[in-house]
């Protein structure tokens, strides 16, 4: 229980203190909310008016109060761009975002975790076969993922006609278009991810497979299969888990670029979007959001390994 | 052991093999919706076919769907086809009734009445009344709550209802470039909730708007033009960069694209037809004239010598800009006077200038540019090459739209920048900023004879004094070498080829209107 506690008091104070940097960081850098809004037609009068009705007249310390007060209610205000709650267009694009990285996580799994057995279990490690896998895997995760999805747009949607780029349909209308349309940004984000997750498999189950529990399996009449999913699939997994953590995060904090590349309306392009115009409400929630995700998964994580290795234990339970 | 593995093997590479074959079959259902039919022998003459519906792809989010409170030229440009003023812009440039069906101004100028059309209706089904009309010019005129939302109408002092169709405008002080400006949405009295879902008179009626993804709009089935739209609906997708937008374009998710540089103009022109129209904007590298070396009138008329509209009009516009010298566009046929001769490139002589004003070997300079806009970004990649010759180093600093509106453009902490100035119809709303104490002043340009002729000008009532006054005002920014005035760039847009019947208008809007399919 204690446990328990003390992350979410962690969690507490670190929301607490990226958020007072946020907001004082949208101080500081050059741009200015009401003039992006007036643009080249502003004259000091309307300036004037419109920093009065939005409030920006206070004193910084005095504003970085209220927005705290309302936060903690769960209110994040409105957003300035599109005049409705910053609550409820998070909600609207919440669903799209974690859409896609559920998607491209069942995709990593999938794809990585026979790969990188198979590698693993490749007769000679560093023997030709091996060598060559290697320097595949390697030139897959140095693609940019922005790159590989301008490829793909470019062969799938333009010249094979696969799927119409930019035909992003909204889940609230079309539930099967939306995860038909969702399934290519999936894939690749999935595919550099996967060469990552497949490398570091290979080489935590080539590792854990010269331990001596292994020989003393074998010796004790142990199939391959049954050595490699028994004790060397199990034990090899946890630094695996640890990586695919910080994927997920990744993932569920908003893809930035693949969202970007393939119009999809989702958190990243939001946040993009709401820094660039200054729409701080809007970038002040996302950034809270992608810190609560980064330490929610941190937590489950830590979870999964007394899950897979009983051994680590939290002591103070 | 070598048998498992190979089992292994084969049973993974099966199961993969599978899934994506599932998944890509899943996804080629439904690429032939709109693909069907796609003849390229369609000439524009073609019989109208009245519905279908189009998407238009456009580059920024909209700023506000209030059309009183709207000030980005890419908002201004989609809400076009929403409302209507009491007058507005037809395609060659002229302003023409809309919401009223006629108008009147006082000799004195000072009176302007309108007459209502009979029949206009709102979205919402209402008719358009008198008391709509009052509203809607006093919100912009900031006699409801005192904050002018359009400075050209604060000039007005009243708006009387003379009758149910008929109603006077009355001005503190004359002004006849007033009517270009009336073009300001009629909207209905009292209604608050323009923002969400706005109601106005235009030819098409807001559906939906769907932050990041568009804005969906429909045929208003009692537009008061007979047989106008012929779309039944029309998205306006927001790209998220013109880059995604070409892969859009040519993988048929959008329909229309403006903005397009010259080189996506050609790639795209097997596929699209593509129209150039001028669009009103005055493209220039602005010197600031309160900054050193630019306070120095021969160092801004050297750096004039030392650049080629042609050549950055032949690098940047494809040959299809229309070179300035001075800050109005041959749009604006009445008033514009072409000065783009007046420096012509002249290396010996920039060298000449530079040397008398105490730079004989030249000086370093910055420009800024914000770097969103790569149009802007090439041009002055352009113009620091030309500048090379004559002595002078200069380097860019790209820097954020929000940043460049901060602080060069109200703080005027700038030595240079290149930026399009948008135009209106109205003649003095480009050219009337360079007054001395013009709050849009930026580059700090400061002449009493502009002045002067500035000051006279708007309250000009006669047409031709009105005319000479405006000429001399592009003529005091030439002989006193302002700034750098460039081109007037090309708008280029890719209509997709089953679309006939696009209107290219003298200023920054896209009539959907008048787009019909010819099959």
């Amino acid at each position: 229980m204690k446990f328990y506690l003390k992350k979410i008091f962690t969690l507490i104070i670190t929301l607490f203190i990226i958020s007072g940097i946020t907001f004082f960081v949208f101080e500081i850098i050059p741009g200015d909310r009401v003039l992006n809004v007036l643009g080249t037609d502003a004259t000091p009068e309307m300036v004037e008016a419109m920093r009065e009705e939005l409030g920006l007249n206070r004193p910084v310390t005095v504003r970085y109060a209220d927005w705290l007060k309302d936060a903690v209610k769960g209110d994040f205000g409105t957003s300035y761009n599109y005049s409705v709650e910053v609550s409820s267009l998070l909600k609207d694009k919440l669903p799209v975002t974690l859409t896609l990285a559920a998607m491209s996580l069942i995709l990593i799994i999938f794809i990585s975790f026979p790969l990188g057995i198979l590698w693993a279990s490749v007769k000679k490690p560093g023997g030709r076969k091996d060598t060559i896998v290697g320097i595949l895997s390697q030139i897959i995760m140095s693609i940019p993922s922005f790159f590989l999805g301008i490829i793909i747009i470019w062969v799938l949607g333009i010249i094979l006609k696969v799927f119409a780029p930019g035909g992003y349909i909204s889940y609230s209308k079309d539930m099967t278009g939306f995860i038909k349309y969702m399934f290519f940004p999936a894939v690749t984000i999935a595919i550099s991810k996967s060469a990552q997750v497949v490398r570091f498999l290979r080489n935590s189950l080539i590792k854990e497979k010269k331990a001596d529990y292994v020989r003393t399996a074998y010796s004790k009449g142990a199939t391959p299969k049954k050595v490699m999913y028994g004790h060397v699939l199990r034990n090899g997994m946890i630094p695996v888990v640890t990586f695919l953590g910080t994927i997920v995060a990744d993932v569920m904090a908003g893809s930035i670029v693949v969202e970007q590349v393939y119009s999809v309306p989702g958190i990243g392009r939001l946040l993009i979007t709401s820094i660039s115009t200054r729409d701080f409400p809007v970038v002040q929630a996302i950034i809270l959001y992608i810190v609560f995700i980064i330490i929610i998964v941190n937590f489950v994580v830590d979870m999964l390994y007394q899950l897979l290795d009983p051994r680590i234990s939290q002591g103070h339970r | 052991m070598k048998k498992a593995n190979f089992n292994l093997k084969k049973s993974l590479l099966m199961l993969i093999t599978l899934t994506l074959t599932v998944a890509l079959c899943a996804c080629a259902g439904d690429k032939n919706n709109d693909n069907e039919g796609t003849s390229s022998d369609v000439t524009s003459q073609a019989e109208p076919v009245y519905g279908g519906s189009v998407v238009v792809g456009v580059q920024q989010e909209f700023d506000s769907l209030d059309p009183h409170l709207a000030t980005a030229a890419g908002t201004k440009e989609v809400l076009f086809n929403i409302f209507e003023g009491l007058v507005k812009a037809d395609a060659d440039g002229n302003v023409v009734p809309a919401v009223a069906s006629k108008y009147e101004i006082s000799d004195d100028f000072l009176t302007y009445t309108f007459t209502l059309r009979d029949g206009v209706k709102f979205h919402n089904g209402n008719a358009v009344t008198a008391e709509d009309v009052k509203y809607s010019l006093e919100r912009c005129a900031g006699i409801l709550d005192g904050t002018p939302l359009i400075k050209a109408l604060s000039v007005i002092k009243e708006v009387n209802i003379v009758d149910q169709s008929t109603v006077d405008v009355v001005l503190k002080q004359p002004d006849t470039e007033l009517i270009s400006y009336l073009t300001a949405a009629i909207i209905p009295a009292g209604y608050d909730e323009q923002a969400t879902a706005p109601v106005g008179t235009g030819p098409f009626k807001f559906v939906s708007y769907t932050p990041q993804e568009g804005l969906v709009v429909e045929k208003n089935e009692d537009y008061y033009v007979e047989g106008i739209p012929y779309l039944d609906e029309v998205t306006f997708k927001i790209c998220s960069d013109s880059d995604a937008a070409m892969l859009e374009l040519k993988g048929g998710t959008i329909d229309v694209f403006s903005h397009l540089t010259s080189e996506q103009a050609n790639e795209l022109s097997t596929d699209f037809n593509i129209e150039s129209n001028g669009q009103n904007l005055v493209q220039g590298l602005f010197l600031n004239n309160a900054e050193a070396p630019f306070d120095n009138e021969d160092v801004r008329k050297a750096v004039n010598y030392a650049i080629s509209n042609e050549e950055i009009i032949s690098f940047v516009s494809g040959d299809e800009g229309y070179a300035l010298g001075s800050c109005m566009t041959p749009g604006l046929s009445d008033y514009y006077e072409d000065l783009s001769d007046a420096y012509k490139q002249d290396i010996g002589k920039a060298k000449e200038l530079l040397a008398k004003a105490g730079y004989p070997d030249g000086f370093d300079m910055t420009i800024t540019v914000p770097a969103s806009y790569q149009f802007h970004m090439d041009t002055a990649q352009i113009i620091v090459e030309q500048l090379k010759a004559v002595g002078i180093n200069a380097t860019i600093e790209p820097i954020e739209w929000s940043a460049w509106l901060s602080d060069v453009y109200t703080d005027r902490k700038f030595q240079s920048t290149v930026i399009g100035l948008a135009g209106q119809l109205a003649p003095g709303y480009l050219i009337a900023r360079f007054e001395t104490n013009a709050h849009n002043n930026f580059i700090n340009f400061s002449d009493a004879e502009f002045d002067e002729v500035c000051a006279k000008v708007s309250t000009t009532t006669d047409q031709k004094v009105k005319i000479e006054n405006y000429k001399r005002m592009q003529e005091i920014l030439s002989e006193k070498a302002a700034s750098v005035f460039i081109q007037d760039p090309p708008l280029l847009v890719a209509i997709n080829k089953k679309l006939a019947g696009y209107k290219a208008y003298p200023i920054y809007v896209t009539d959907m209107a008048s787009l019909y399919f010819t099959e």
